[in-house]
Formats: structure tokens, C-alpha cells, sequence
């Protein structure tokens, strides 16, 4: 079982490399065609993914071209969803939100993952199995009880958080109900609630780093500071931000928590585009135009993170 | 009592179970057997049960399997059953969300099964305010009930700020000064608009623009960004921004049965839940902030969702009439326990009805302002919902205090105009 | 030797401990709430012990809606997710890592690519696929998405790549056809990865919110995360119910942490690095 960077790149060369075990096996295994078999077994995952995840894109945009009316007949339109969208200055707000949104998680989910993942690292502490347990949990909630239990929290009146903070003197904003604090607040509670699962990842990256490095720059007289800036993070950075861009698809996409907390308000002002869609299709059946906004925003996500897996040279991750 | 027993069967029927509704079901085996879906929860939800209930003991071929539920997914739940060719055979609509769902309904008096009016026996003329029924000229449903908005206030919170609690403010000064009464004693004084959701906020500033003699539609063009409509949105605003009355972001309902909140703007569905808080309430029309006292209102039809072309249609169509026919004995009950005002003439005027304790506390005023045409609907245009929508995050942001009253106005005009011209 | 060596003894334990417990109040506050009589949770200033532990919200809210009915619903859609992403993710996985054949690595690569498309954000047109398919308000027309999923190809095919070729040449050469290998070699081998991929495929498929609510609109299909939305907008549930609701939701997840917390937190670490 391979964990992280350095050595999975070892692993699959050496297994690669290994010798068979008897030149004639070579021999045949050399001109081994499994063509029908492989692709007999790769097909049922095929059939499925095409399905669900690849038709999809084609019928969405071809639906986008229309004013589609499930009940009665759809009419071509060509481009006119689009124009109609790009014209209104809901769609930008929502754009907007979208990335602002994704901008306030992918700093903090990292952060904390990476920050609480360091502070478990190699450290003799008693019960630390109960606090990374503590720390994980979140995880495994589901987004309606997170969304729940956080708006219940926040609430102006009976909440615990504003409670608090008046009591501390602080003057505690208007959480969910502020235009410039609501998407910082989900951001948070999102945080709160996935951050577990990157510190679990990190923790095992942080495992991989061999230990003498740290002992042979301790013997140079690096202190943990300069040890984190020249050696955990150069080595943890392919890692981190493979992370950065898999957090980015999944904040772009966002939608269970804002719809829930606040359902894109106030205002609209944490309408993101996965709720703009949303509300287009089940509150105004305007499918076409909803259709219109998910193939932008599966356009925007796909490129953005292929570009940057491209950019920031993170092909080996994925090998 | 969901418990132990239903779910030890649960798990038991795991596997097998798993396997049947894991894929799509063949036809059910009983054909008569009728789906009426509901948006109703809490004390509707309740009558409807009980309605239901009491017309599948009285007649054993009727069947009904009863569903209720939350209000924000039941639109989309409706149009998409009929896309998915599975729909109930009954549904509720609120008359301001029915014309965006009318393609999926049929018209009553022509359904595969006939006309639904005359397997009923009744007429148009059963009914009060019959004419809410029509889209085009068309009845896609039959009206049920009409509910709005009123005034909760806390009896016992007027008593300690030294207000008659038999009493309620009639004039704006008059309630102005109770509202100050109030906060000396270190009670919240109002809320407008329920749980503080944004639908309902837009709600509250109608009422008062429909106080001040403004209007909110004209034709196919937005009429409310004007001296009036701009009126009616401050002296909202300034209810939570400027005097203290409350704070913008909160959630009324929790305010009031928590004892704190002195006044609450809710609906006549707020009756149940309010005497199970066991509170000492009294219930009235709003005060006349401008020119007359007037309240936000709206309608509740029964609706026939568009069924697959089959037989078992027409079987299910049959025993849909059925219990139509065995509901409308019951209609002065589901005033008696949803608290609205029933539309079908023979319950709304049911002595019976008068002598309740809903009648007393809360539906004898409803009835009254009903018939004195105190409770408006918004006006009728198929893309009213739409319209909403697209006003409620402007009304929501002034009402935060995060956008003035002038440019929340413009804005909406602008969004609704927008909304109105797009094909 | 790593950062922070400041940290000594109590205060370490202070700051370890305090980060823990802060971290996981409001899950506590849930369960505090969730047995406190209404007055108690509506109240304007916290009770943090109640003054007695009511169990009449959990009764009340399983009066009002189908919890259990839910509870079924999300546990047959993480099953079967679970079970037939095993089946399918094998036999492709071993495709993609010990068979041959040309454009092999070309094609994993590309569905690969599909971790990045979010598959939901087609939920319209999906929406319409799976209503044609007979699909809509089953609960095959959530798990089948949800059984071919790239990442646990990804974990699969990675594991199996790194596994040793000896036993697998040796039962070639005795004449072993693919089934057989896969059961008697590859698979034995492999359970640690099963395990993981088993929990994060079981989870995931548990917590699935966007799909579930575009597909399963139908009340009697909900399924717990939907289920619970439902809550949130009815005028008759307050914070008590939804606490109450909130917890139930949990408990099968704390319960199962709580005994199998070193298990569930390998089986993620190991998912999440294959990645």
C-alpha cells in the first residue's frame, strides 16, 4: 500500500522493473493482447459513467438551445438562453458569489486540514486518537444536519455564537443575514464541516516525509520554522495544491449548505450558480436557461481545473 | 408512534425490500387506490389527516394514501410527477403559485373522467369568490379555502405594559405608542413578517402598500414603485431599523412563542401551533398604518394533476370524484382545524362552525375580514410568481437596512419589468 | 524535532484538548438541545444542562414525519452504491492495471480527467435522462450515478498497480482464467483497499444532497439529508424538533465512530491518498 508523494513514483517504477519469473512467461507476456477482456471489464464502469456523467454535458447544452417545455412542445432558440442570461445581472451576482465563495473555503479548508494535520504530526500526547477523532467527525455529518445545526447556532436570538460574543463584548454581526458576512459564514461552517478529511490526507503526506531529513537539518541547526519552509512544504506542495484545485471543483459546485442556511439570501447576496440553476429549473421550470447555467458552470469548473492541473505541473499526481 | 417495531421490521425486510424499490414498481395492485399530495404541515396537515381519515372509514372504497409536506419543494415536486408521468391524482396550489403550474392541471370540468363538478353535484355557485378557479376562462381546481395574514399579540405582555389586552390597537398612533409600552418593559414590541423569511417580508410591505391605496400590478407593467409603495417599504423598514420594534434577520415566530415578541404578523394557519404554545393570545386585523386595514391574503385550491394516458386513470379519476364528493361535508371542519376561511358556501355558513373555539379565537375574525374584502390577494397574472421572485431579495435587502428603500424600488421595477417581457 | 516544540505538558494538553472540544461543541450543543424541554431551547440565554432530559421531541418528530421511512431510504442508497461500485470498480480497475492492451493508459487517463467534471451540475439533463431511463423516484436512479465514480477507480486501480506480480504469473501459468485470479489472488490481497473504498463510497452515498434532491422528489423515496431539509421550511417544526432530527440523523454515524474510529480514519487516509 503506497501513501504519499515521494514513494508512490518509487513503488510503480520498481513493480515495473521486476523481473519475471521465467524467461518463457517473459516471452508470452510480451505479446499478451488482453484487448477484448480488458475492455469486456472496463465496460460495465464505462456504460455507467458515460450514462450519468458524460451524456449529460451533450444533452444539457443541447437543451440550453431551447425553451424546453417537458409537457407541452420545445421550441429552438438557438443562443437566446444565453444572451438572456449573460444580460441579467442576477446571473453575474450569482458568477460572483460563486467564486467568492470558493475563494473564502479553499484557504480554509487547507488551512485548518493542513494546520491541524501539523499538529497531530509525530506528537506524543495521550487520547491523540480522540482528538484527531474529535476533529474528523464533522466529516461524516451530512450537509442538512451541518446546515441545521450551524443556522441554529448563528441565530440572532437563541443562538449560542452571538450569545457569546455579546457577552465578550464583541458586537456579534449579522451572520447569515449580512450581504458581506454570509458568504465568509458558510465558508466557515464548510470548513468546519470537510476539514477533516484534508487533515487525515495531510497527515499521511506528513508521514511520508522521512524522518532524517528532519534530523539531519536539525544537526545543521534549523529550527521548526525553517524546517517547515524548506522541508514539509516544498515536499507536501504537489499534495496541497492537488488539494487546492479538487477543493475549488467541489466549492464551485457548492449548493446543499447555501440552500439550506439561507437559500441564496439575503437578498442574493449567497445565491451561488449551483442554486441560480437550481431555482431556475423548480421554482420558474425555465429549464432551458437552468440547463444553460449548469454547461457554464460545468465549462468553468472542467477547464479551470484542467488548466490548472496543467499550470501547476500536477500530471504526476494523478499518476 | 413510529418506534421500534417499524423499524426492526425495516431492517428485517432489508434485502427483499431493497431489491423491490430499488427499481421502478409495476402497477399497484389495488387500481382504485387515489394519491393526494399536500403542501400543508402543522395544523392543516393535521385536519386534512383527519378529514381524510373519517371519509376512508365511512366509505371503504375510497382509498386515499395521504402525503404532506414542506411548502418550498412541493411546486417542484408537482410539476416534476406530471413530467415523470407519476403524479398524484389530488394536489393543494396557493392561488399566487397556481398559474405557474397551470399546464400541469386539468380543467376540472373536463378531465378524462368527465366532468369533475357534476360527479361532485355541485356548482359554481357553491362557492364563494368561484372565479379564483379560472386560468383563461378555464376551472383547473376548486377553491378551498382563503387564509391571510392577522395580528397574534401576547395578552399577557399587553397586560404587564399597561395595554387593554381586550383591545387592539386600531390607528397607528395607536399602535405606535403601544409598541413603546412594550420595549419599557424589555419585551420585543412587533414583528411583520413570520419566520423572517424573505417571501414573507415581501409580503408584509403588500399589506401596507395595499393599506396605503398603492398597487402592486397594473396589466402587464409593475405599479408599486411609486410615493405610495415607497411609503409602505419605509415605515416597514423603519419598524426594525429606526423605532426599535425589532431587528432585521430574526425569526418571529420563535421570538413569540418563546414569550418575548409582543405582536406577530402570521397567517390563520398559526392558530394550531399558538394553542399548543398554551399562550395567552388574542388575534386581530393590523391597525390602519395608512388608509385602511388591510392584510395580505391568499387562496388554497384542490388541483387535479395531469395523469398518463390508461385506464387505471380513469378508475383513479372515478374514485378521485368520490371523495371530492365525501370531502365537501367536511369543509367547516377544515376551517374548525386549519383555521382558514372555507370557500364552499355550505361550510363557511355552517352554524356549527360558529360555535368553535377557532371561530371565537381567530376564524370568526378571519371570516369577517374575508367577506369585508380586508384580505388581498395578489392580483392574478401568469407570471405572478415569477414576479416575486423577483421582488423578494430587494424588499429583503432594504429591509436589512442594506439598500435603500428608493433604489430597493427601482431595482425591483427594474427585475420585475424584466421579468414581464421575456417571452 | 517538528514544529511547536514550545508545547509542554499541561498547557499542551490544554491546547490539545481545548481545540478538541471547541471543535466538537456544537455537536454537543445538538445533543444537549435535542433532550431539553422547548422552553429551555427557545429560550434567549443558553441552558447548557437541561432540567430534564425529555425524549418527547424525538416522539413528536416521528409523529410528524417518516424519520425511520428516511433512515431505510438512505441506507438501501450507501448500499447498494457500495456494493455494486466494488463489483464494477473491480473488474474495470483490474482492467486498467493488470490487463494489456493498447490505449489503456491513454483512456485512464482520460476518465480520470472526470473527477473534475461535477457531475451534478448536469443534474437537468440528467434529470431528464434517468426520467426516460424509468429511472426518477427510484433509488437505482441514484446509486447507479453513484457507482462509478472516478475517484474509486482511482483508489482501486492504484492499489492493485502497486501489488506484486508473482502469485498472479504463477496462477497463469497453472492456467488460471481472469475470474479466477481476481477471486483467489487479486481480491484477498486487496481487502484493506475494499475496506477504505467501502467507507468512503458508504459515506459519500449517504450524505449525496444535489442528486438526491432533483431525483427523489417523491416523499415516500426521501432520503435522510433531503428528508431533513424538509424540516427547515415547515412552519410546524421549531429548533427542537430539528435538533431532535439532527441527532437521530447522527447517531448511526457516531455510534459506528465511535467503536470503529481508528478503522474509518485509516480507511479515509488511504482513500484520500490513492486519491
Amino acid at each position: 500500500m503506497s501513501t504519499a508523494i515521494p514513494s508512490a513514483d518509487a513503488v510503480s517504477r520498481s513493480s515495473k522493473a521486476r523481473p519475471d519469473s521465467a524467461p518463457a512467461a517473459a516471452q508470452k507476456r510480451w505479446i499478451q493482447d488482453d484487448t477484448v477482456v480488458g475492455l469486456l471489464f472496463l465496460l460495465p464502469y464505462l456504460v455507467l459513467w458515460s450514462l450519468f456523467a458524460v451524456l449529460p454535458i451533450g444533452y444539457g447544452f443541447y437543451i440550453s438551445l431551447h425553451k424546453w417545455n417537458p409537457i407541452g412542445g420545445s421550441r429552438f432558440i438557438g443562443f437566446e438562453n444565453y444572451t438572456q442570461l449573460f444580460a441579467v445581472a442576477r446571473f453575474w451576482n450569482a458568477l460572483k458569489n460563486t467564486f467568492v465563495f470558493a475563494g473564502c473555503v479553499i484557504p480554509l479548508i487547507l488551512g485548518l486540514g493542513l494546520g491541524f494535520a501539523l499538529l497531530l504530526h509525530r506528537r506524543s500526547l495521550r487520547g491523540a486518537g480522540m482528538v484527531e477523532g474529535a476533529l474528523f467527525f464533522p466529516y461524516l455529518l451530512n450537509v442538512s444536519v451541518v446546515s441545521i445545526l450551524w443556522a441554529f447556532l448563528l441565530d440572532p436570538n437563541v443562538g449560542i455564537v452571538p450569545y457569546y460574543m455579546r457577552l465578550l463584548g464583541l458586537a456579534s454581526p449579522d451572520f447569515l443575514n449580512s450581504p458581506v458576512f454570509v458568504l465568509p459564514t458558510i465558508a466557515f461552517v464548510t470548513a468546519w464541516w470537510l476539514c477533516g478529511y484534508r487533515m487525515v490526507v495531510f497527515r499521511a503526506g506528513l508521514n511520508a516525509i522521512p524522518q532524517e531529513l528532519y534530523e539531519s537539518s536539525a544537526i545543521d541547526g534549523a529550527g521548526p520554522i525553517r524546517q517547515f519552509f524548506s522541508i514539509t512544504l516544498p515536499l507536501m506542495k504537489p499534495s496541497i495544491l492537488f488539494a487546492a484545485v479538487l477543493t475549488l471543483v467541489g466549492g464551485l459546485r457548492t449548493l446543499g449548505q447555501v440552500i439550506i442556511m439561507t437559500n441564496g439570501g439575503p437578498g442574493t447576496s449567497s445565491e451561488v450558480l449551483a442554486l441560480y440553476m437550481y431555482r431556475l429549473a423548480f421554482e420558474s421550470f425555465n429549464f432551458g436557461q437552468a440547463a444553460a447555467v449548469g454547461f457554464i458552470l460545468f465549462a468553468i469548473i472542467f477547464v479551470l481545473s484542467m488548466v490548472l492541473v496543467r499550470v501547476l505541473g500536477l500530471r504526476s499526481e494523478l499518476n | 408512534m413510529a418506534s421500534r417495531r417499524e423499524f426492526l421490521q425495516g431492517m428485517g425486510g432489508l434485502g427483499l425490500a431493497a431489491m423491490t424499490n430499488a427499481l421502478p414498481r409495476p402497477a399497484l395492485a389495488a387500481p382504485a387506490k387515489i394519491w393526494f399530495n399536500t403542501l400543508f404541515h402543522g395544523g392543516d396537515a393535521d385536519a386534512m389527516e383527519t378529514i381524510v381519515k373519517k371519509i376512508a372509514a365511512a366509505d371503504s372504497n375510497i382509498q386515499v394514501d395521504l402525503t404532506q409536506g414542506a411548502w418550498t419543494e412541493y411546486y417542484a415536486q408537482l410539476y416534476n410527477s406530471v413530467v415523470a408521468e407519476a403524479a398524484p391524482q389530488l394536489g393543494i396550489v396557493d392561488d399566487f403559485r397556481y398559474e405557474s403550474v397551470a399546464q400541469v392541471l386539468y380543467d376540472v370540468t373536463d378531465t378524462p373522467a368527465g366532468n369533475m363538478l357534476d360527479r361532485m353535484g355541485i356548482k359554481p355557485g357553491d362557492f364563494n369568490q368561484w372565479g379564483i378557479s379560472l386560468v383563461g376562462g378555464k376551472p383547473l381546481g376548486i377553491p378551498l379555502d382563503q387564509n391571510g395574514f392577522g395580528i397574534f399579540y401576547n395578552k399577557d405582555i399587553f397586560k404587564q405594559a399597561g395595554l387593554d389586552p381586550e383591545k387592539f390597537p386600531e390607528t397607528r398612533d395607536e399602535f405606535e405608542n403601544a409598541c413603546e409600552a412594550i420595549k419599557k418593559i424589555g419585551k420585543i414590541p412587533y414583528h411583520p413578517a413570520l419566520s423572517g423569511e424573505t417571501r414573507f417580508i415581501r409580503r408584509a410591505w403588500l399589506g401596507l402598500l395595499w393599506g396605503n391605496n398603492g398597487k402592486f400590478l397594473e396589466g402587464d407593467k409593475p405599479a408599486f414603485n411609486t410615493d405610495k409603495g415607497r411609503e409602505a417599504l419605509q415605515y416597514l423598514v423603519d419598524g426594525v431599523l429606526k423605532r426599535g420594534w425589532n431587528k432585521p434577520g430574526t425569526n418571529g415566530n420563535n421570538q413569540f412563542l418563546a414569550g418575548e415578541l409582543a405582536m406577530l404578523q402570521n397567517g390563520t394557519w398559526f392558530y394550531l401551533t399558538v394553542e399548543k404554545a398554551k399562550l395567552n393570545y388574542g388575534c386581530s386585523m393590523p391597525p390602519k398604518f395608512f388608509e385602511r386595514r388591510v392584510a395580505w391574503g391568499g387562496y388554497h385550491l384542490i388541483v387535479l394533476p395531469k395523469q398518463p394516458d390508461s385506464k387505471e386513470t380513469i378508475a383513479k379519476l372515478e374514485t378521485t370524484a368520490a371523495f371530492l364528493k365525501a370531502f365537501l361535508p367536511y369543509t367547516s371542519l377544515w376551517g374548525e382545524m386549519g383555521g382558514a376561511v372555507p370557500l364552499f358556501k355550505a361550510g363557511i355558513d355552517n352554524p356549527e362552525l360558529k360555535q368553535t373555539n377557532t371561530w371565537r379565537k381567530t376564524l370568526g375574525m378571519f371570516a369577517q375580514a374575508a367577506a369585508s374584502g380586508a384580505m388581498l390577494a395578489e392580483p392574478r397574472h401568469p407570471k405572478i410568481t415569477d414576479v416575486d421572485l423577483a421582488i423578494e431579495p430587494f424588499t429583503q435587502q432594504a429591509y436589512n437596512g442594506t439598500m435603500s428603500v428608493k433604489d430597493a424600488l427601482d431595482q425591483a421595477e427594474k427585475a420585475v419589468d424584466r421579468v414581464l417581457s421575456a417571452s | 524535532m517538528m514544529t511547536l516544540g514550545v508545547l509542554k505538558g499541561p498547557v499542551k494538553y490544554a491546547v490539545y484538548y481545548g481545540l478538541a472540544i471547541v471543535w466538537i461543541v456544537p455537536v454537543i450543543w445538538m445533543v444537549a438541545t435535542a433532550v431539553k424541554p422547548t422552553p429551555e431551547v427557545m429560550s434567549f440565554t443558553p441552558h447548557w444542562l437541561p432540567s430534564a432530559i425529555t425524549l418527547e421531541h424525538f416522539r413528536t418528530l416521528l409523529d410528524k414525519r417518516p424519520f425511520f421511512l428516511w433512515l431505510f431510504n438512505s441506507f438501501q442508497v450507501a448500499f447498494w452504491a457500495t456494493v455494486i461500485t466494488v463489483v464494477v470498480t473491480t473488474f474495470a480497475a483490474y482492467s486498467l492495471s493488470r490487463l494489456k492492451w493498447r490505449g489503456r493508459d491513454a483512456l485512464f487517463l482520460l476518465l480520470l480527467a472526470g473527477m473534475f467534471i461535477p457531475w451534478e451540475i448536469n443534474a437537468i439533463p440528467l434529470f431528464f435522462i434517468v426520467k426516460k431511463i424509468g429511472l426518477l423516484n427510484t433509488f437505482a436512479g441514484v446509486f447507479l450515478p453513484l457507482s462509478a465514480l472516478p475517484i474509486s477507480l482511482f483508489l482501486l486501480r492504484q492499489f492493485f498497480i502497486n501489488l506484486p506480480t508473482d502469485l498472479e504469473d504463477a496462477a497463469r501459468l497453472d492456467g488460471c482464467g481472469h475470474f479466477r485470479i481476481l477471486w483467489h489472488v487479486i481480491i484477498p490481497v486487496s481487502l484493506p483497499a475494499y475496506g477504505a473504498l467501502a467507507i468512503f463510497i458508504f459515506i459519500f452515498a449517504w450524505n449525496e444532497f444535489f442528486w438526491s434532491l432533483v431525483a427523489l422528489q417523491r416523499s415516500d423515496v426521501r432520503t435522510i439529508p433531503i428528508g431533513l431539509k424538509t424540516l427547515v421550511a415547515a412552519s410546524d417544526i421549531q429548533y427542537d424538533l430539528m435538533m431532535a432530527g439532527s441527532f437521530m440523523a447522527t447517531l448511526p454515524a457516531l455510534i459506528v465512530f465511535l467503536i470503529f474510529r481508528r478503522h474509518v480514519i485509516s480507511g479515509i487516509s488511504m482513500a484520500g491518498v490513492q486519491r
